[in-house]
């Protein structure tokens, strides 16, 4: 079949890599949305909560659509690591990234990209992420049922440890979505001189946004402010 | 004329299925006005003189336009200078003291002949697949029949520029030949004579890549980096929405 | 040896018509039962695999490089010449054909001259149809530039990669066809003998590069397409693996050499930089239409060039040639070079080049319009020398570049050996005793899209031949001569020699004796001296060069010393041809064969003929065969440019 066809072939893993992250990015627009609605005081967080809770059948349906975007996005991107892992069975004595060294200055021919710094370490900051969606998910959609659902944000998020955690994984996340936002662009074959420039603003500017409006929270906390 | 001294740790490997490993020389008197590839002619020459049999690498133009040279020096395929084949590399962007280690272009779908000389034969497999337009002798109608604005052979003509030496897939993190493929896709499917067959080529071109076992793109740009033509991965988007297109809108 | 040029009857401008009537044809469900050889695919044999398989018959084609998109063809530059006629500047078949005629000093033949010339316009369109990105007008149409100092633009460009685009489209064709199975593309191949079985020749045997077999490849016809044997000069503009073989090969099996000693040598290359020079590069003929030549005034002045000052500059090209000034042609301003060289007033660091200077042009028009014009062409002499054009005047000095002699082929571009054809720069083809820039494309690709196919099929209905196998005492013998040479290339290996030598430097001996004595001017005594050399030459070379490895491997040692052998024999060729044409013409000045104001003079009362060779065994002197040539459609006039 050529969808079957289309999805084994490099190109059609790629994409779905770049929808499925896409889709995580969409999401996860919605979601710094929701969490920021603490940034107005705690009964609009609960408020939100709330409503959230109120469709539960709906809910339930997103989130499994939310697993299963997951485990898409990052088997692929394993499976995609480990095949091209493959493709050079003797490495190099000595392999030097060149466009690392571009760095910084704008690339020669394509015009722009992302820091190879991020393009390099995709399916490392890929596992962190991994990993604080598990412990996040433990700390509050599985957390206490009975504490309303700010309280446990604040509580959570204020405790240091948890909240540096925190701030740390969206800079992490923020990295990774660096590449990805210019890289998902690449893979479904949007490129044009025009928009480069602004795609290379955005590639900073989205990430860092999401990264100062979902850190903010916990480090105003930890310093103390109260909502 | 200025001259430098310099340790060559070179890939030696007998055949295909031998084992291969490095061996160290130290080369002097190397006039820093000659090429790469004249360097390694002096060691050759020094080598056979000397009864040792000497490293066997490919060339042919030394113009940088044949695609048949290709190492890595210091971890960089045709070495450190920007837009150079290993064939324009002069010596003169080395110092006296430095050494040099020296690799074959390494692949999966590239396999080792003999030193330093390789087996791309996977790329002309790509091209086989649908690299070209179909057209036989004496087929064609009468080229004004056919205009292109400037600006459009001009693009065409940019990713026409690949001399399919390889570079891109030696330093591709991955192992992909994406490059090389999406030069090929981009020229053909910006010319209007490039249209009948514009979907069954990607589809086929891309097929073909995968199939000789080379890797995923993940949008890295090391490969533009080093392509001695600065072939850009604007090609490479192209080729992604050609396949895309074709996929869930072709026949 | 008989030389039937078959040149069909009738007016000029029907010859081709005539002929492809009369020539026989082969049904198509047949021609799949018929095997042919193309051994190359630079753009003649690129094309002509590509044709032949096209119209049905099983190909197999061979080349020397890793994949046939490396062969040769993929360094020229400049351009490729058709008579389209779309800049309106009164060009025309008839005028394509009267400059190629003019170019090559009347010493080729008017029927494939012409035909050529015909046959130029449907390249064009068959190249464009294979997507090749020619230079376009802003409108879309396509653009054309004057090339070598043609009065009208008629020359079609791609960047300065002509040559690499043409000969992937070509290579595109090609692999459309290896992917239908019609072709079996081998790479990494050499042929070195070609088997005659009953005077047709039957097939070739070759090495494998990788794994050093030796293959028998029996077939119905052998198509050469080897390209020049410009490398016989160890330094030249040709790709490193360029080579003398296959002619040599087909020369000693009975096929005529035609007009030896014919080679070109292009005036603006990268000088050489020093001993370890191993090829030449170049650079656009273009540039002179700016540069201006000169050399310092007093003799071995090695001051700075900025230093010295205007009235101690020799412009020797604009003082001789005031009507033509730099633009001379080729073989004027190469040969000038050369002797202001070998007079000890060259410059650059090897004495052997002279100054071309933008000076004047970046004042007269800026460098913004200089850099425009040129500045990629000044950004590769960077690449090579570190020396900015803009800065410091440019070194250039001239290189061999390409052969107009190679094998005699008939009006059907077949060798005297019948199933044996030349295609491409390896026939002596149509570029008579000099080529017009942007003419060996054309005619590459004539041969291999338009000509060989009509020819291959008149051959094939017109021979019956019996089948053969790889097992034939043809192929056996063959392939025993193959090897005894390589055991014999290899044999220093094992043994103790007094002196011991490198293929490279028997190859840089032989190099600059031809340039030294067979280059742009000659003369009977440098002739008749190194024509002596040869045989001495050979001698050292059996008993001194080492060839390390053995024959079952990759040996990149051992190809080349099998190419210099070759060279050394072709050179021999080269002198003796030399030596027998006593007048000037073309590319070459015969010293002794001058008029007052030492320019070339041609002697068409005794020279207007083609000089081909025939081999008569090791020991005999090869033997000259005429072809007389005469001309009806055009008056040979001698060339002038003071
Ligand atoms: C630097 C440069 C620039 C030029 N620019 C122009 C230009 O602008 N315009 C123009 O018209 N012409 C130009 N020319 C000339 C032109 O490029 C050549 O004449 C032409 O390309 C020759 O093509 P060919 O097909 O005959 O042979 P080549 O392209 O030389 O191909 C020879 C083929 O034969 C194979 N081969 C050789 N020997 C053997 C063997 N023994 N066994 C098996 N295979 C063998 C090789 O592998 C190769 O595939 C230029 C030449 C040079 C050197
Ligand atoms: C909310 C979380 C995440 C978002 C928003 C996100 C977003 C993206 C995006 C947009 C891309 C670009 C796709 C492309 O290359 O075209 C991408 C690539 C990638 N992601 Fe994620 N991702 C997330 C989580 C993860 C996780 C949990 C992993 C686990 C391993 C991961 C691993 C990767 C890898 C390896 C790539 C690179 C694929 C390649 O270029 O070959 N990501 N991501
Ligand atoms: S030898 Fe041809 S590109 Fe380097």
């Amino acid at each position: 079949m050529w969808f079957v066809r289309f999805i084994t072939s490099s190109i059609g893993k790629k994409w779905i890599m770049a929808v499925s992250g896409l889709l995580l990015l969409f999401f996860l627009f919605g979601h710094i949305a929701g969490i920021a609605t603490l940034y107005l005081g705690r009964t609009a967080l609960q408020s939100y909560a709330e409503q959230l809770h109120s469709h539960m059948f709906f809910l339930n349906i997103f989130r499994i659509g939310l697993l299963l975007l997951c485990i898409i996005h990052f088997s692929t991107g394993l499976f995609l690591f480990y095949q091209n892992r493959k493709t050079r069975p003797i490495p190099y004595r000595i392999s030097v990234r060149v466009a690392t060294q571009a760095a910084g200055a704008i690339p020669v021919a394509s015009g722009w990209a992302s820091l190879p710094f991020a393009a390099r370490t995709m399916p490392y900051t890929g596992i962190v992420i991994l990993t604080f969606i598990i412990i996040h998910i433990f700390g509050f959609s599985i957390g206490p049922q009975d504490i309303p659902v700010a309280k446990t944000v604040v509580t959570l998020l204020g405790n240091p440890v948890y909240g540096l955690l925190y701030i740390f994984s969206f800079t992490v996340l923020a990295i990774h979505m660096h590449h990805g936002i210019w890289s998902l662009l690449q893979t479904l074959g949007l490129s044009h001189p025009r928009y480069t420039l602004f795609v290379t603003r955005m590639t900073t500017i989205a990430p860092v946004f999401f990264l100062i409006v979902a850190g903010g929270i916990p480090l105003l906390l930890i310093c103390g402010v109260e909502f | 004329m200025k001259t430098i001294n310099l340790t060559l740790q070179i890939w030696r490997q007998k055949n295909k299925d031998a084992p291969g490993d490095f061996e160290t020389f130290t080369l002097n008197n190397i006039s820093t006005a000659m090429s790469f590839l004249e360097m390694l002619d002096l060691l050759n020459e020094n080598l056979t003189l000397q009864g040792q049999e000497p490293v066997a690498f490919d060339h042919d133009c030394r113009e940088g336009v044949c695609g048949m040279c290709g190492a890595m020096v210091n971890g960089i395929a045709h070495g450190p200078e920007p837009e150079t084949t290993l064939c324009q590399l002069h010596m003169r962007h080395f110092q006296s003291g430095d050494t040099l280690v020296i690799e074959p272009f390494r692949s999966r779908a590239f396999p080792i002949k003999r030193d330093l000389v390789i087996d791309r034969s996977a790329l002309d497999r790509i091209i086989q697949a649908g690299g070209y337009i179909s057209v036989n002798t004496g087929g064609a109608p009468e080229a004004g029949t056919i205009p292109i604005p400037a600006k459009t052979a001009e693009l065409a003509m940019d990713a026409a520029a690949c001399i399919g030496c390889g570079a891109c897939v030696a330093s591709c993190p991955s192992g992909a030949a994406m490059l090389f493929t999406g030069a090929k896709i981009s020229q053909l499917s910006r010319l209007p004579q490039g249209q009948p067959e514009r979907k069954e080529r990607a589809l086929a071109m891309v097929q073909a890549m995968d199939r000789e076992g080379f890797g995923n793109c993940s949008n890295e740009r090391e490969c533009e980096a080093v392509c001695p033509k600065a072939i850009s991965i604007r090609h490479v988007a192209r080729m992604n929405r050609e396949y895309l297109l074709a996929s869930f809108f072709g026949e | 040896m008989e030389l039937h040029a078959h040149i069909p009857s009738g007016p000029l401008a029907q010859k081709w018509d005539t002929h492809r009537l009369a020539s026989g044809l082969i049904s198509p469900a047949n021609r799949r039962k018929f095997k042919i050889i193309v051994v190359g695919t630079g753009l003649a044999g690129a094309s002509a695999a590509a044709t032949l398989a096209e119209q049905g018959y099983q190909v197999t084609a061979l080349c020397i490089q890793d994949s046939p998109r490396r062969a040769h063809s993929i360094s020229a530059q400049g351009g490729i010449n058709a008579a389209k006629n779309y800049q309106n500047d009164g060009d025309s078949v008839l005028r394509l054909f009267q400059d190629t005629i003019k170019g090559g000093d009347f010493r080729a033949r008017e029927a494939n001259v012409y035909r050529l010339a015909q046959i130029s316009n449907g390249i064009i369109d068959q190249c464009v149809a294979q997507g090749v990105p020619f230079a376009r007008e802003y409108g879309g149409t396509l653009a054309n530039r004057s090339f070598g100092g043609a009065l009208v633009s008629r020359t079609f460009y791609a960047r300065g990669q002509t040559g690499q685009q043409l000969l992937l489209a070509a290579y595109g064709a090609l692999s459309r066809q290896i992917k239908a199975g019609r072709v079996t593309m081998l790479p990494r191949r050499e042929m070195l003998e070609l088997v005659v079985i009953n005077g047709c020749a039957r097939g070739i045997v070759t090495r494998n590069l990788i794994n050093g077999d030796l293959e028998n490849h029996p077939a119905d016809a052998v198509i050469l397409a080897t390209g020049g044997y410009g490398n016989a000069y160890f330094l030249s503009t040709n790709a490193m693996s360029s080579n003398a073989t296959a002619i040599m090969r087909a020369w000693k099996a009975g096929a005529g050499f035609a007009n030896p000693c014919f080679v070109q040598i292009h005036p603006t290359c990268i000088p050489a930089q020093g001993h370890h020079q191993s090829k030449l590069t170049l650079m656009s003929e273009s540039l002179r239409n700016d540069g201006r030549v000169w050399i310092p005034k007093i003799f071995g002045d090695r001051r700075d060039p900025a230093a010295i000052p205007e009235n101690e500059r020799d412009y020797y090209l604009e003082e001789k040639y005031p009507r033509f000034g730099n633009l001379v042609p080729r073989d004027v301003a190469s040969r000038n070079a050369k002797k202001q060289c070998d007079a000890g007033r060259g410059v650059g660091e090897t004495g052997m080049a002279v100054y071309l200077d933008f000076c004047a042009a970046i004042e007269r028009d800026g460098e913004a319009v200089i850099l425009r014009k040129y500045g990629n062409l000044f950004k590769m002499y960077e690449k090579i020398t570190a020396c900015d054009p803009l800065q410091v005047p440019m070194l250039i000095a001239p290189a061999v570049h390409y052969t107009m002699g190679g094998l005699w082929v008939d009006y059907n571009l077949m060798t005297t050996i019948p199933g044996l054809f030349a295609i491409g720069e390896c026939n002596f083809s149509d570029h008579g005793a000099n080529r017009l820039g942007a003419s060996a494309l054309m005619q590459g690709l004539a041969d291999g899209y338009f000509i060989i196919g009509t020819s291959i099929a008149h051959y094939l209905s017109s021979t019956s031949l019996d089948y053969v196998t790889p097992q034939h005492v043809g192929f056996l013998e063959a392939q025993k001569n193959a090897y005894d040479r390589t055991q014999r290339l290899l044999r220093n290996n094992s043994r103790i020699t007094g002196k011991k030598a490198t293929v490279t430097t028997m190859h840089r001996e032989l190099g600059n004796l031809l340039w030294n004595h067979c280059g742009m001017s000659r003369n009977r005594a440098g002739l008749e001296q190194a024509l002596a050399k040869i045989p001495v030459l050979r001698e050292a070379f059996w008993d001194q060069v080492c060839v390390p490895g053995t024959g079952h491997e990759l040996n990149q040692s051992l190809e080349r010393a099998g190419r210099v052998v070759d060279f050394i024999e072709c050179a021999g060729i080269m002198l003796r041809d030399a030596l027998a044409r006593e007048e000037s013409c073309g590319c070459h000045l015969r010293e002794e064969s001058q008029t007052e104001e030492q320019e070339a003079k041609r002697d068409d009362d005794r020279y207007s003929h083609v000089s081909v060779w025939e081999y008569r065994g090791d020991e005999e002197q090869p033997m000259l065969h005429k072809e007389a040539l005469s001309f009806e459609n055009i008056n040979p006039s001698q060339r002038s440019y003071t």
